[in-house]
């Protein structure tokens, strides 16, 4: 087997608590997280709010620092890496955010959105060049170079999150984690911005670590599916054998208590 | 957006505008000679010689009004333009870094705020002698726990939303974030507060002149003018007024700018 795009182990992240003086109180969001994510393929994690999935996202991208444990993106351990050469990895491995209303400047024009990783990761191209790599990515996720000189509040929010799904892939990454990228859409877009992530991943061989509380989108997206739980990954398996026959209690439970349709 | 608020910033731009105006044409003419003492028209009332009469060396008023429209103005202006500059660029300093940096800066910003302007102008004297350097820096230190204060807590709102945990995902290294994102977010905001600003700076140099502590004779000066005036209010009282009367309007011209912008600008109100 070649080596994983993305090998998490045991991280773990404390939140200091307010503590008396002669002990230290701390919340352990993170607890001894490790899985893999093979080059290519769609990897989920599911859980409630609160179990701390949006920790460990801010950790995957080291945005944040872990207590213990290592993410190793292509073989090179994120937290080990010098700021320049961190900086230059970021070019492979990008970001959507849940919020489709916040995660764009309010103040840029979409085009300046999509290009700005571009232009930070060191990525030497031309004024024209540029332009036409953001019209490229603007037309792969279904708007075309008319959005260029528009500000996202022009925009609903599905067309928001391909402006989101636009900006990260415009560095041709190798890995998209993506926070709750359908929650804060209507169920109708959300079908639309799901079918995006699966064309996209198909299409460039993109990886993505999907991040939600929703079953059903883990359902439909992940190759693999992992469980988390009071900051710990309880339970973690192949999509279809997970949802088929699921081991760990909390695992169960939370397929009970999900609502579903009658097929 | 009401109309009253779009009717308070056109009339702040009118009067705004007008003394602009006034102070630009001052350096180039103005009816009579601010400077040139006619001791026999002194004290002459408006209308009777030159449109607002003469003061008590027989310099018109109008002329003095005019070339006083311009020292306040530069006065006023560079103060302000001082202490936003410095003011916003520490405060986003706090807001970016948090934690001691931004203990430090307010802690300063509070120990200034507590030295009222004119006192810290009456210091500055002392070592710098009085001028416009001395007023601007008086004004201009005042100036700066405002903004810092304001751009703190509004960066720290901007700092907070995910565009700018976007930015440093791709990338972006602090200061990018806060010249980028932060600082055209809370740029509103900014613009309001330097338009309420200009209106304080020029009441207090006025104060300061009417104080001595303003621009020197024979530069003109609304303060001074007025402070003049005193002595001859019973017999001149258009003295008074004139100056006065500029000074309120300036006032209120900057301030109702400030109170249009404020909605104007305001996202939740379109």
């Amino acid at each position: 087997m070649t080596a994983p795009l993305l090998a998490v182990a045991g991280l773990t992240r404390d939140y200091p608590l307010p503590s008396p003086p002669w002990r230290r109180l701390v919340h352990r969001a993170v607890d001894g997280v490790s899985f893999e994510v093979a080059a290519g393929s769609i990897f989920g994690i599911v859980g409630e709010s609160g179990a701390g999935k949006s920790t460990l996202v801010r950790l995957l991208m080291a945005l944040d620092r872990p207590t213990a444990g290592t993410v190793r993106f292509a073989g090179e351990d994120l937290f080990g890496l010098a700021p320049h050469d961190l900086r230059a990895l970021r070019r492979d491995f990008q970001m959507v955010f849940q919020d489709p209303f916040g995660s764009l400047d309010p103040r840029q024009r979409v085009g300046r959105i999509v290009a700005e990783p571009l232009s930070v990761t060191g990525v030497r191209l031309s004024r024209a060049a540029r332009r036409d790599r953001v019209v490229e990515m603007l037309e792969d996720v279904g708007l075309g170079a008319e959005a260029l000189d528009r500000y996202p509040h022009a925009f609903s929010g599905g067309q928001r999150q391909r402006i989101a799904l636009a900006r990260a892939l415009i560095t041709r990454p190798k890995l998209v984690i993506a926070d709750e990228p359908v929650s804060a859409l209507d169920l109708s877009v959300q079908a639309q911005v799901i079918n995006l992530i699966l064309d996209l991943s198909a299409r460039h061989g993109v990886s993505f670590v999907v991040v939600s509380h929703d079953l059903e989108v883990i359902e439909c997206v992940a190759d693999r599916v992992g469980v988390m739980h009071r900051g710990r990954l309880v339970e973690e398996g192949e999509t279809a054998a997970l949802f088929a026959a699921p081991r760990h209690p909390y695992t169960r439970q939370l397929f009970a208590a999900a609502p579903r349709f009658a097929p | 957006m009401s109309a009253s608020r779009h009717g308070s910033l056109i009339a702040g731009s009118v009067i705004t505008g007008a003394l602009v105006a006034v102070a630009v044409v001052s350096r180039l003419w103005t009816p009579g000679s601010p400077t040139r003492l006619a001791i026999a028209d002194k004290l002459k009332a408006p209308l009777v010689h030159g449109l607002l009469g003469t003061d008590q060396l027989g310099r018109d008023v109008l002329s003095l009004l005019m070339v006083g429209a311009w020292n306040s103005l530069s006065i006023a202006v560079v103060a302000v333009a001082l202490g936003a500059a410095l003011g916003v660029a520490l405060g986003l300093t706090a807001a970016a870094r948090g934690g001691l940096v931004e203990a430090l800066v307010m802690r300063a910003a509070d120990v200034v705020f507590a030295v009222p302007p004119i006192l810290s102008a009456m210091l500055l004297g002392a070592f710098l002698g009085t001028g416009p350097r001395t007023a601007v820096t008086a004004i201009a230190t005042f100036m700066v726990p405002v903004f810092a204060r304001l751009s703190v807590g509004a960066g720290r709102r901007v700092l907070a939303r995910d565009f700018c945990l976007a930015a440093r995902a791709a990338g972006k290294g602090q200061l990018a974030v806060t010249m980028q994102h932060v600082l055209p977010n809370i740029a509103p905001q900014i613009a309001v507060q330097v338009a309420l600003q200009l209106g304080l700076a020029f009441l207090t140099e006025a104060g300061l002149s009417f104080l001595g502590f303003g621009l020197p004779p024979p530069a003109a000066s609304w303060g001074r003018m007025l402070a003049d005036a005193e002595t001859y209010l019973g017999v001149a009282p258009w003295l008074a007024i004139a100056p006065g009367a500029a000074i309120a309007l300036a006032v209120l011209g900057f301030n109702l700018i400030g109170d249009g912008l404020v909605d104007l600008l305001d996202p939740r109100e379109r």
